[in-house]
């Protein structure tokens, strides 16, 4: 077992929920109550990470980190380190790789809130602050539940742009995913079996619990 | 509606002023004032723009132009670019399906329109509010614990407890039953004379906006009909679509034979049968209007009397336990029914069987004209 691998697959999984979902949640917020021309457009490019392929998505994103990048230039020049294969290039491919898994599930959560409650919020004197923490958070609380843990288990099993973007540095980009393939190549399969056991575990019992949450706040709302 | 100048100066400083319009969607077109107090009982067809007219009020949908004042105040002025917020405008909303917010109980929803207020006072409030709406006991219940009816009780306390100058009801009472319904036109009627409260309702049921509304405003397609006190709109529809709405009955069309204005008469071809009728200063030759008589202004008249505007029928339906009597009549020269109301001594003298043949008058000083379309607002 290879718990520097897992220890990092938690982290960067843990790191990419805390960073992504704020930013998604505002954007999932703003396009569920605005129709404007070209939403499909940028709908559209939001979702792009579930169909590309994934090796297709880390060569774009070692295009954008590499050396001749300008972003990567930016961050050497800021950090003294590169940002393609370090554990900060990984964050960012997997915060962008995660989008459409937190931003989509937000969206229909905000979009289900009828709309006679959200103009009643209005009528009540509440401010648009107040009218998100009092009516809109509580209501869309399963799909931001939703978001948390399909953006924290697809960062755990995600692999092919791990892969591309990262490598497999042990304790800088060898995640648990990586760490499986790395011992299937090595024919250790006892290895890759017990980590692969972990993996589906962890991945299991995080969406039951996140479907258990569900069900008892859909209970208490009646 | 036309005011006297004196009463549309004493609107701008107190009541509501509107003159919005907007082509759609949703069409929108309504011009009225409303004194401070008064209520407005705003009735129609569905899909007539009733709703969409209470969430311009409200502040939750702007209208393309035109403007909204209340006690002098602009609320919305498009040509100033003023639209003030739902919560600047001390509005009290009661929605259609409600609106509760359902994660909360009863009480919450009440606390959460007051949110200026600190917690103990916003607590006794909705404490208060939900005991004179008959929810004790039930402050604790989310809305889906509640019945229709309890949660309308609910979103009417939630719209009180502002004390909002307006309240603006959609259809409120459609779900609860009658002894809650009217502890709650008791309450509307109380706040309104307590706290000179304007409201604005929006109704089907014309009995309630007979009732509740001094004011009557008939609306369809988005667009304001008629307005203006109850009495005079329910005797003198401007159009013979708002007598339809307003369910006028004996509403027939007619086409005008001739008309001499000067000695107010007018010939009336309704049917194969023509009908002499008073002129209205409007009445031109060759055109189409409607016209209609209160039933209770039909006659029976003796058989083979030829006096006056004299009709065949035969009568289909009697309640004869009614006073007075509700008589349904064929008109034998014509395929429109006739309502006859008679007090029941004289049906039960001069009356006929159902099937029976019987002779009309119909007083043509008791006929009302109604033009066929309605005049710009």
């Amino acid at each position: 077992m290879d718990w520097t691998a897992l220890g990092l697959s938690g982290r960067l999984a843990i790191t990419t929920v805390l960073i992504l979902l704020p930013g998604a949640l505002l954007l999932a917020r703003w396009l569920a109550h605005t129709r404007f021309r070209g939403k499909a457009w940028i709908e559209g490019l939001l979702a792009l990470p579930l169909v590309l392929p994934p090796t297709v998505l880390g060569y774009y994103l070692l295009l954008g980190m590499g050396n001749a990048s300008a972003l990567g230039q930016a961050f050497s020049w800021l950090t003294g380190t590169p940002l393609a294969f370090s554990f900060s290039g990984l964050l960012l491919a997997s915060v962008l790789v995660n989008i459409p898994f937190a931003v989509q599930p937000m969206q229909r959560a905000f979009e289900g809130i009828a709309q006679d409650v959200l103009e009643a919020s209005a009528c009540c004197g509440m401010t648009p602050l107040q009218s998100l923490l009092r009516v809109e958070l509580p209501l869309a609380w399963p799909g931001i539940l939703g978001a948390a843990v399909m953006t924290f288990a697809h960062t755990l099993g995600e692999f092919g742009v791990v892969l591309m973007v990262g490598g497999s540095i042990p304790g800088e980009t060898r995640t648990v995913a990586i760490a499986i393939y790395d011992r299937v190549q090595a024919f250790d399969t006892a290895a890759a079996g017990r980590m692969s056991a972990l993996l589906l575990a962890i991945c299991l019992l995080t969406i039951v619990v996140s479907y258990v949450l569900t069900a008892h706040m859909g209970r208490r709302r009646g | 509606m036309s005011l006297p100048p004196t009463w549309a100066a004493a609107v701008a400083e107190q009541g509501l002023q509107v003159r919005i319009e907007q082509a759609g969607p949703p069409g929108l077109q309504a011009r009225f004032d409303c004194a401070r107090g008064e209520v407005l009982a705003v009735i129609g067809p569905s899909g007539g723009g009733k709703t969409s007219l209470l969430r311009a009020l409200a502040g939750v949908l702007t209208p393309a132009s035109g403007c909204i004042r209340f006690d002098g105040q602009p609320w919305l002025d498009t040509a100033a670019g003023i639209n003030l917020k739902p919560r600047d405008r001390s509005v009290g909303w009661v929605a259609q399906h409600y609106g509760l917010f359902p994660h909360l109980s009863a009480e919450h929803n009440v606390m959460c329109a007051m949110l200026h207020r600190a917690l103990p006072e916003r607590r006794a409030r909705a404490q208060e509010l939900l005991a004179r709406l008959r929810l004790e006991g039930l402050a604790k219940r989310r809305p889906a614990e509640l019945s229709g009816g309890q949660q309308q009780r609910v979103a009417v306390a939630r719209a009180l407890a502002r004390n909002p100058r307006l309240l603006l009801l959609d259809e409120p009472f459609s779900a609860v039953d009658r002894a809650t319904r009217r502890e709650l036109y008791r309450e509307i009627q109380e706040l309104q004379r307590a706290q000179e409260t304007t409201v604005v309702l929006v109704t089907h049921d014309l009995r309630e906006a007979r009732m509740l509304g001094s004011l009557l405003a008939v609306m369809d397609q988005g667009r304001i009909l008629q307005v203006g006190a109850r009495t005079e709109v329910s005797a003198h529809p401007s159009s013979v679509r708002v007598a339809e709405i307003l369910d006028t009955p004996n509403l027939f069309s007619a086409r005008v034979l001739a008309c001499d204005l000067a000695a107010g008469s007018a010939l009336l071809q309704w049917e194969s049968l023509r009908i002499e009728a008073r002129a209205a200063p409007w009445v031109r030759p060759d055109m189409t209007l409607g016209w209609t008589i209160p039933p209770g202004r039909l006659r029976l008249a003796a058989a083979g009397s030829n006096a006056g505007n004299t009709i065949d029928c035969v009568v289909e339906d009697v309640r004869p336990e009614s006073d007075p009597v509700d008589v349904r009549l064929r008109c034998a020269a014509a395929s429109d029914w006739l309502r006859l109301q008679t007090p029941a001594p004289v049906w039960h003298q001069e009356g006929k069987p159902p099937g029976a043949s019987v002779r009309i008058e119909i007083p043509q000083d008791d006929i009302r004209l109604i033009a066929d379309t309605a005049p710009e607002p």
